[in-house]
């Protein structure tokens, strides 16, 4: 299922794998997004998923097709782009060279560091970015390294970022004709993740580090992970007198579990640590006792706030997103099933998710319009 | 108010926005030229205004907040007491003012208060109102409340974060809260170019979970491919390792919690490590000499570089080995990205903003630069700091209605 808001926007992707996902979320939004990649290029099935809902072309524009490519540009809204800075220029389709022929045009680009300043031009993996960004040292158990994150978690921020920045500049360009480039460095994206840190080093000179199964949303480390019988649970707003506390002693209490501070007036905004150190470890006994299913199904009917931690193999089962569309079977080739959209609009059509074959070979504008308008996605 | 030399210049925005999701996509908006209209209600202003990450500053609760101040900037504060029936004048100016009607509540709140989607769109149908969640509007979990912490669970994501022989871990800082925003800012801004084309509002909901979801793609296929292969379809936490690189890690550097990550993904480039480390056999070394091998003997390769890197300053290995074309980077703390990082520095990524309260403190800008139209920030609002302004000048409410709309406590009672 596609949004329609975009159906009148042509946008070119010619991303690196750190990319694809600007392009992904923009054609689920409706724009048709003309893919772009060498002749020869390694188009695997990573690269087909990175690809759904794009028209794929093969042009080579490091010789013969530049002129091509070029054209398609002038004829297009954006272009999307995450090569090295200063490569695109070395190509001969630096922004700068692609606004005489379109001057609406807006270039977005994804790069680890930005376009300008002095690591501009650093290599820059998911890791070293997430270490850059001081997103890598809050992450792990204090006791051993630093631990990434599941994915690729910065370059997708950074993507969904390049998408909203591009979309601003595309509105402008419309409005008054003038085209733009959009500069979205990885390293900035990911530090924004860190603002209580940003503030608690500027006033308090307070550096937070890593906790492991703890979680710290400003007034200090509260256990936020915790052991299911089987599998793990999260359950971060615990303290005695929050409802969630006091959701979790009723269903203690059905289920036959002493509550050591039943009948005590709390307040959760101060906790008091001798009732804090009661109360945990009982929930903690407590909840080693039960199961991933019991532990939603107190969730929606008694709101304790206590979800199980889900592997990814749930997810295939998982009846909300089956009901909300987001999941779905798909048949053929490929990966048997696939999300959707990434946000859901009253403006969706019913067409599914098209994961594309290998780019086709075009030599002029010709081609690629019959492409793109094959309804199908190839 | 607007200035046509921002990108989303005369765009009017109604933002009911309380928590992270709704604030980080309203400061970009805002940031980026949006007027934009907080409401609060007096007795539970936003979450970040209430509570309190930072000791260390002036006391004047509730517009005391950096965290708040941080996330706020560029917009006006109006409050209003939406139980209060006389409020409905006021709400229905707003509403007919607004392109757009922001929120991240609860799931039904907004019905409850009387601008659901229903009543919105009855009342101006070119209207746009964008919905942030952790689990989306519908279906069997849409009515569950919840937090960062919830949507990451549930995703996947934080089963998938850490070591095998170790429970997941939770990173110390958001994620879900900082990526659902910019998908939700996308779908207004493509919403908007919609409706101007047909003239038709957008009802859009963005749930963090499919946020995730998306990013958690290659993990779900790979558990449904070992599904549909009738294998075991429990993925292990892996780490640092990936199985594009090798090495791919973060190694010990010289001094108390430093480190250095390194990620070779070619065997040029992992032959320029072994150079540096003075090791260049290695290069060569049937253990390490393609990805595979690298792959199998992944422990003993990693004790080799820890021994290169751990005797050196992780700023000098991370500058030596990109010269040498190595992919490196000193993990930084959040102390040298503030006050060491030149390239941090070189982007004005933090800029110091002036705040009535607090005083002048740096604040993150919406990180993104759009190089014809750079974007502002202005201070955040006090709570109800601009609720006269609005109502007489964007609203046009007169001085009597302004007055009459006061005493009938429309506007609840800011301490």
């Amino acid at each position: 299922m596609k949004s329609t808001l975009l159906e009148s926007v042509r946008i070119v992707d010619l991303t690196t794998r750190e990319g694809w996902d600007c392009g992904r979320f923009l054609a689920s939004l409706g724009a048709e997004v003309i893919r772009v990649d060498l002749p020869g290029a390694d188009t695997g099935e990573d690269w087909s998923i990175g690809q759904a809902d794009k028209h794929c072309v093969a042009i080579d524009y490091e010789g013969d097709g530049l002129p091509l490519l070029r054209e398609l540009i002038a004829g297009s809204a954006m272009v999307i782009e995450s090569f090295t800075p200063g490569h695109m220029d070395e190509l001969g389709l630096g922004h700068e060279a692609l606004l005489a022929a379109n001057p609406r045009l807006v270039t977005v680009s994804i790069t680890p560091f930005g376009q300008t300043g002095p690591y501009a031009n650093l290599l820059g993996s998911e890791l070293v970015v997430s270490a850059m960004s001081g997103s890598l040292s809050m992450s792990g158990y204090p006791d051993r390294a630093p631990v990434k994150e599941a994915g690729d978690a910065l370059f997708y921020h950074a993507a969904m970022v390049a998408a909203a920045g591009g979309m601003a500049a595309l509105r402008h360009a419309r409005l008054t004709g003038e085209g733009q480039q959009v500069d979205v460095s990885a390293q900035e994206v990911a530090q924004i993740r860190n603002t209580i840190s940003s503030m608690q080093y500027q006033f308090d000179k307070n550096e937070r580090g890593r906790i492991g199964i703890m979680m710290d949303s400003g007034r200090g480390p509260t256990r936020g992970i915790w052991d299911l019988k089987e599998g793990h649970a999260v359950a971060s707003l615990m303290a005695p007198g929050s409802p969630g506390q006091k959701a979790a002693a009723m269903w203690m209490k059905e289920e036959g579990f002493p509550n050591p501070i039943e009948g005590v007036e709390a307040n959760p905004f101060r906790p008091d640590p001798e009732l804090v150190a009661k109360w945990l470890p009982a929930l903690s006994d407590f909840l080693e006792t039960r199961e991933r299913e019991e532990v939603i199904e107190k969730a929606l009917t008694i709101d304790t706030g206590i979800l199980p931690v889900n592997e990814p193999r749930h997810l295939l089962d998982d009846e909300h997103l089956a009901d909300r569309g987001f999941l779905q079977k798909r048949e053929g080739d490929g990966p048997s099933v696939f999300p959707e959209f990434f946000v859901k609009t009253d403006k969706m059509d019913q067409t599914r998710v098209n994961l594309p074959g290998a780019p086709v070979a075009v030599s002029s504008l010709a081609d690629i319009a019959a492409i793109a308008s094959e309804g199908e996605v190839r | 108010m607007s200035d046509s030399k921002l990108p989303l210049a005369g765009v009017k925005v109604m933002d009911f926005s309380w928590a992270v999701v709704g604030n980080t996509c309203a400061k970009m908006l805002g940031d980026l030229g949006a007027d934009m209209l907080k409401i609060e209600n007096p007795g539970r202003a936003s979450l970040e205004r209430m509570s309190r990450p930072v000791k260390n500053v002036p006391v004047a609760p509730p517009n005391d907040n950096p965290w708040f101040a941080n996330l706020a900037t560029s917009k006006f504060s109006l409050t209003l007491d939406m139980r209060n029936p006389a409020s409905r004048e006021v709400v229905d100016a707003i509403i007919d003012w607004a392109d757009l009607v922001l929120e991240n509540f609860s799931p039904g709140t907004m019905d409850k208060l009387g601008v659901g989607w229903d009543a919105l769109r009855a009342r101006k149908p070119s209207i746009i109102m964008a919905s942030g969640s952790i689990f989306g509007q519908t279906g069997p979990l849409g009515s569950l409340g919840g937090s960062e912490v919830s949507g990451s669970a549930w995703s996947g994501r934080v089963f998938m974060t850490g070591e095998a022989d170790r429970p997941p871990n939770l990173p110390g800082l958001t994620y879900g809260d900082s990526v659902t925003p910019f998908l939700l800012a996308t779908a207004v801004i493509a919403a908007l170019e919609n409706r101007d084309r047909t003239g038709e509002g957008c009802r859009i909901d963005a749930a963090m979970v499919e946020a995730l979801g998306q990013q958690m793609l290659p993990y779900i296929l790979e558990a449904q491919h070992r599904r549909d292969a009738g294998e075991d379809e429990r993925l292990p936490r892996t780490g640092n390792r990936s199985p594009r690189m090798s090495p791919h890690g973060v190694f010990p550097a010289s001094g108390e919690d430093m480190w250095i990550a390194i990620a070779v993904e070619t065997d040029a480039q992992f032959a320029s490590l072994c150079q540096m480390m003075d090791r260049p056999e290695l290069a060569r070394d049937e253990r390490f000499a393609t990805l595979a091998a690298r792959k199998a003997n992944e422990d003993e390769l990693e004790a080799i570089v820890a021994d290169y890197t751990r005797v050196r300053d992780r700023y000098d290995t991370m500058m030596e080995l990109q010269a040498a074309g190595v992919p490196a980077g000193a993990v930084q703390h959040i102390a040298d990205v503030m006050d060491r990082d030149p390239q941090i520095a070189h982007r004005r990524h933090f800029r110091p903003v002036e705040h009535k309260v607090i005083g002048t403190f740096d604040h993150e800008r919406t990180p993104v630069e759009l190089t014809k139209t750079p974007g502002r920030m202005f201070p955040a609002p006090g709570l109800g700091e601009h609720t006269e302004m609005i109502c007489r000048e964007m609203l046009g409410f007169s001085a009597g209605d302004f007055e009459r709309l006061r005493e009938q406590g429309v506007f609840g009672k800011v301490d």
